[in-house]
């Protein structure tokens, strides 16, 4: 068995507990951890950017204007609308 | 359960998935915490427009990319009457927004991500 494999496993294990145990937010957050890791290189690459971002300097507008104004154009991509 | 969150995130980095752990344990504050979220749901979306742009996509996995895709933004990014996470924590850092507000908005965001995701590994597998 892979590592990966088992990663993703053990997660889902321990998400399973936090939800017996009550700890929702745990729990959903460690599933959001394993099927990200199930989807693609793609996303870690780019969150490792944001990553190095955030260790080097503080957010600002200009921040967050850039990843709305991202979001927006895929969308409109994603939904087949006009420009 | 905190301490298992961080193990979990240790665990997400030795299998390969440096990046998603990174970004997440570099928030320091709720805002960042918001802001990646808000780059992950980007990073998604742009996947799932790519998805949708292949003319080998059958017309169903769109249309499932599309309403997963839709769920998340309501959460996410909103309106300016009823706000997302995104705009929340921008009126956050303003001083303008209630950090009740907007973890809750947070909490909702991460469950509809996961789905978004799900919705995404289906398409692809």
């Amino acid at each position: 068995m892979n590592s990966v494999l088992l990663t993703i496993i053990t997660l889902r294990s321990i998400a399973t507990i936090a939800q017996v145990t009550g700890d929702i937010k745990t729990a959903n957050m460690l599933r959001l951890l394993a099927d990200s890791i199930e989807v693609g290189a793609a996303t870690d690459e780019h969150l490792a950017l944001v990553a190095e971002k955030l260790k080097t300097r503080d957010l600002t507008e200009a921040d967050w204007d850039d990843v709305l104004s991202r979001i927006e154009v895929d969308r409109r991509r994603l939904h087949g609308m006009e420009e | 359960m905190k301490y298992i969150l961080v193990l979990c995130l240790a665990l997400v980095g030795a299998s390969g998935c440096t990046g998603t752990r990174a970004a997440y344990s570099s928030a320091d504050t709720i805002d960042e915490y918001a802001f990646v979220l808000t780059e992950h749901y980007a990073a998604l979306v742009n996947q799932s427009a790519n998805i949708v742009e292949s003319p080998t996509t059958p017309e169903l996995s769109k249309r499932v990319l599309r309403q997963a895709e839709s769920r998340v933004n309501e959460v996410m990014v909103g309106t300016p009457e009823a706000p997302g996470v995104a705009l929340l924590a921008r009126a956050y850092r303003k001083g303008g927004a209630d950090p009740t507000k907007l973890q809750e908005a947070i909490d909702t965001a991460i469950v509809r991500l996961a789905d978004f995701v799900r919705a995404i590994r289906g398409v692809v597998k």
